[in-house]
C-alpha cells in the first residue's frame, strides 16, 4: 500500500478530538450551528461537495428541511478504494424553529461547502418595548 | 494556491499552531495515479495549501468565520476552523505532475505515479 498511513490513529485522534472540542456531538449530516439575533436566525452547515442547485430546502409551519444527496464517487474497473471516510447519498434534517420565521424572506447561500441561511424573524414575533406611563 | 516542494525550510513544529480539525478523505489509486478527496467547507482555492516535503504530503485550509459578531449560539454541531492533515507517500509519484483543484469545499488531489512503477502491458505476439 501506499499510503503508510495508521487509520486507528487518526480515528483515535479524531475521537478524542470530538471528546474535548465541547461541541453537540450529532452523527447526523450535515452538521449545523444556529445563531441568533433579534430580528434573524442564522443556520450554517456544513455540506462539501454540492452544487448549489441539488439543495432543496424548505420551511412550513416554522419546520425548516434542508434535503440534498452526496454522489459518490465512480470508480473505473481499475480503481480500489485505499481510504473511504467522506460519507455519501441522500440526505434529509428538518429543525424546528425556536421562533415565527418569515419564510417569504428566507435567504440561502451556498458557498465553498458551506450553507448560510439566514431567517428572518417575523413582524409580529419581535420582541416589543411597552412603555409604562404613570397615570 | 500555493505549492511548494522540498523548499521548506526552519519548519515551525506542528504543535505550536491551534489545533486543526482533520478532513475525512477519500483516497482512490489505480495502475496510473492516487486520487485525493477531502472535505474541507469554508475552505476556497486561495485558503487551500498542499505541500510535499521528501514523503510527507501535507494538506491543510483555514477557514475565515462566516457569521457576523454579535450573534447568541442556539445549537453548535462544528467549529469553524483550520484544516489539516498529513500523509506519508511511498517515492514512487511524480512530483511535476500533482495537480490540485478546490471546489465547494472538496480538494482534489491527483498524484501521478512515475513512468517506472506504472503498469506495463506487454503485448505477446505470436511467431
Amino acid at each position: 500500500m501506499l499510503f503508510a498511513n495508521n487509520y486507528y490513529f487518526d480515528r483515535l485522534r479524531r475521537e478524542m478530538d470530538e471528546l474535548f472540542s465541547g461541541l453537540a456531538h450529532s452523527s447526523e449530516f450535515p452538521p449545523v450551528n444556529l445563531y441568533s439575533k433579534e430580528h434573524e436566525l442564522v443556520l450554517t452547515a456544513e455540506i462539501p461537495g454540492l452544487e448549489a442547485e441539488d439543495l432543496d430546502i424548505s420551511s412550513k409551519d416554522n419546520i425548516l428541511t434542508i434535503r440534498g444527496e452526496r454522489k459518490s464517487v465512480e470508480l473505473s474497473d481499475d480503481q480500489t478504494y485505499i481510504k473511504r471516510e467522506r460519507s455519501c447519498g441522500k440526505f434529509s434534517r428538518a429543525f424546528s424553529l425556536p421562533r415565527d420565521i418569515d419564510s417569504d424572506k428566507i435567504e440561502a447561500k451556498y458557498k465553498n461547502g458551506v450553507l448560510i441561511l439566514r431567517l428572518p424573524i417575523a413582524e409580529a414575533a419581535k420582541p416589543r418595548k411597552i412603555n409604562v406611563s404613570g397615570e | 494556491m500555493k505549492h511548494e516542494i522540498n523548499k521548506k525550510e526552519n519548519k515551525v513544529p506542528a504543535h505550536t499552531h491551534e489545533k486543526a480539525i482533520m478532513p475525512h478523505v477519500d483516497i482512490i489509486e489505480n495502475g496510473n495515479s492516487i486520487l485525493l478527496m477531502a472535505d474541507m467547507p469554508g475552505v476556497n482555492e486561495n485558503s487551500v495549501e498542499v505541500e510535499l516535503e521528501r514523503q510527507e504530503l501535507k494538506i491543510s485550509g483555514k477557514v475565515t468565520p462566516y457569521v457576523p459578531e454579535g450573534y447568541t449560539k442556539v445549537l453548535c454541531e462544528f467549529k469553524p476552523g483550520s484544516f489539516e492533515r498529513t500523509f506519508t507517500l511511498s517515492d514512487t509519484i511524480d512530483r511535476s505532475g500533482i495537480k490540485a483543484v478546490m471546489k465547494n469545499g472538496v480538494l482534489r488531489l491527483i498524484l501521478p505515479k512515475n513512468k517506472e512503477v506504472q503498469p506495463r502491458k506487454i503485448t505477446v505476439l505470436s511467431e
